[in-house]
């Protein structure tokens, strides 16, 4: 058990040195290949940006890849029972990291032409974004899975007026429950709850942008037509 | 007058599906999504995101009304349901639709061909 520990906490601290070594390279090669893209380019810079761009931007996802590796090993060699299923997390962090991946290749493919600040400002954003997500996933996995649920109609209960909670989350935990009956895996459950409760942020978000431009319509045509 | 004639134009597809699912029945919000969905072979999926926007486009045409249901179903957290009918004037749209589709496939020119 020792052995193990400490042979889990060695591959922590190894899987964390080459994450944040590959980030350290991906920031330092992503800033020179736009630098050599946009600053006065001649063939040569710009075949060396090129080149400089993409292992960056491969450097990134393996940085990724083995910090969400590196947080997985760190939690299990604390001996504590944290992550139910291990294939769950690695299967969300690969989403996670193929989103940030296509999302950062069509930035720079659909931004090539435009000042490399907003690269910068989209990119790096993007991927705070990322780390501050992990880190509330990391919170939201710690809570035991029945709260889970509970926890989100709480949520959805700050947001969402009172005129509308019975009637829609109503339905959303009328759909969950019988979801539940025909046995489909909890994981889709979940996954179907949350784009139901986004739908419904969705729908408040309308009701109040679709009145507030009526009053404005209203507004108007007292204004311009009497 | 003008705006009922116009009124069979002012209804989206989703907005006329919607209308459609309880024309014969009242229904809840769960139930018009599944009906959509069951009807549609599983090729239209209403979301939440866009059935509560629709419903109440609906109502504020005046071509639905809403009522809250009296039992409080346990899967529901012992919420009520809100239950949607079609009125006399959303018949009519409806009515008004079909007979326009039905004059617009049967139409032929007077002289002939064009």
């Amino acid at each position: 058990m020792f052995f193990n520990q400490e042979r889990g906490q060695w591959r922590f601290k190894l899987i964390t040195s080459i994450s944040i070594i590959s980030l350290i390279l991906f920031i330092v090669g992503d800033v020179l290949g736009i630098v050599c893209l946009f600053f006065n380019p001649n063939l040569g810079k710009t075949i060396f940006g090129i080149v400089l761009f993409f292992p960056a931007h491969f450097l990134i996802l393996l940085a990724l890849v083995l910090m969400v590796w590196s947080g997985f090993q760190g939690i299990v060699s604390d001996g504590s029972e944290k992550f139910k299923s291990w294939k769950e997390t690695l299967t969300n962090a690969f989403l996670g990291i193929v989103i940030v991946g296509i999302f950062i290749l069509l930035s720079d493919l659909t931004l090539l032409n435009v000042p490399f600040g907003i690269h910068l400002l989209f990119s790096y954003s993007f991927l705070l974004l990322l780390l501050f997500c992990s880190q509330v996933y990391r919170r939201w996995l710690a809570i035991p899975e029945e709260d889970r649920y509970a926890r989100f109609i709480a949520l959805l209960e700050e947001i969402i007026p009172i005129q509308f909670q019975e009637e829609w989350l109503g339905d959303l935990q009328e759909q969950h429950n019988q979801l539940i009956d025909e046995g489909i895996p909890h994981w889709k459950v979940s996954f179907i709850t949350l784009l139901t409760g986004l739908g419904l942020i969705r729908s408040y978000l309308w009701l109040k942008f679709h009145k507030l431009v009526s009053r404005w319509i209203t507004r108007a045509n007292k204004v311009f037509l009497g | 007058m003008k705006k009922n004639q116009d009124s069979i134009f002012d209804l989206s597809p989703k907005e006329e599906a919607v209308l459609t699912s309880v024309f014969y029945r009242e229904r809840y919000g769960l139930e018009i999504i599944e009906a959509v969905k069951e009807a549609s072979g599983g090729k239209i999926k209403l979301g939440f995101g866009s059935l509560y926007p629709t419903l109440h486009k609906l109502e504020e045409k005046g071509y639905l009304e809403a009522r809250w249901g009296d039992e409080t179903p346990e899967e529901r957290g012992g919420a009520r349901r809100r239950y949607y009918r079609i009125t006399g004037l959303g018949v009519k749209v409806l009515a008004q639709k079909k007979q326009f589709l039905d004059d617009l496939a049967g139409w032929e020119p007077a002289w002939g061909g064009v």
